[in-house]
């Protein structure tokens, strides 16, 4: 067959080369118990205690600096009230 | 993509997610053969490297399966693990500029002379060269022939898979065509 470099013959061309491949059995069972046991993990994961993940004292650490950052605006002021009372 | 596919999709994924065997299951048994064909279409029929891949693209699939937004159909999203996953195997394994495949017809093998055999044999060897041509190709023209014409996948998709724009990918599968033709018929 001449290939002339159309969409069609070069549709026609590789789909004659390339046909579908199939897995071994014994493979295709293997991997999906791999599978499997990668998704358990992903639960186990999904599952820890609310303190160990790490979102969790990320949001904590924040709060904690707003607050400083808040009572290191507020004590001069309270400082200053109290010098001129 | 239909709204309820996207649904069924999002869905299967965030079961994954969850750990749900039975999804994992599901999205495996649906596209492990067409995710298989692809790569192994992609990796010169090496199968051994091929399963690798597929191992890597499935176990990838399963760890990210909470950051699938449903923006595409899972196909495509599967299609676009493997490919990477292809393209880091060309890059840092350093095969593909000296890969070579050796094809050979035994001809003590052949017993049988009727036009049959004759005719399969010349079918068989013209569709080892085209093969041959096309794993001679750089891999994103060799992946985008793949994807367009033996996977069958439209322009809209492919973009995706591959990362680039839709205009992009038609200028692609121009250049890769007139190489693929050359290389052919020169």
């Amino acid at each position: 067959m001449k290939y002339t470099g159309t969409d069609e013959n070069t549709e026609k061309i590789l789909q004659e080369a390339f046909e579908p491949a199939t897995l071994s059995t014994e493979y295709r069972d293997q991997l999906l118990k791999n599978l499997i046991v990668t998704a358990s993990g992903n639960m186990k994961t999904s599952n820890k205690s609310l303190w160990k993940k790490p979102d969790l004292w990320v949001a904590v650490a924040v709060v904690v600096v707003l607050a400083v950052i808040g009572y290191g605006i507020w004590l001069p002021y309270s400082v200053w009230d109290k010098l001129t009372s | 993509m239909e709204s309820s596919d996207k649904t069924d999709d999002i869905e299967i994924l965030k079961r994954i997610e969850n750990g749900d065997n039975d999804a994992v299951t599901e999205l495996y048994n649906t596209h492990v053969d067409r995710i298989y064909s692809l790569i192994l279409n992609q990796v010169d029929s090496d199968r051994e490297m091929a399963q690798e891949i597929l191992q890597e693209t499935f176990i990838a699939a399963v760890r990210s399966a909470g950051k699938f937004r449903g923006k595409s159909k899972v196909y495509t999203w599967l299609c676009s693990i493997a490919s990477r996953k292809v393209a880091d195997y060309y890059r840092y394994k350093k095969r593909e500029t000296k890969h070579r495949v050796q094809y050979s017809v035994d001809s003590d093998e052949i017993q049988d002379t009727s036009d049959n055999i004759i005719t399969i044999l010349e079918s068989e060897e013209t569709n080892k060269g085209v093969r041959k041509t096309l794993f001679s190709l750089p891999i994103h023209y060799r992946q985008v022939l793949l994807l367009k014409y033996v996977e069958k996948l439209p322009v809209s998709e492919i973009s995706e898979i591959m990362e680039r724009s839709p205009k992009s990918i038609e200028g692609l599968l121009t250049r890769a065509r007139k190489e693929f033709q050359a290389k052919l018929t020169g």
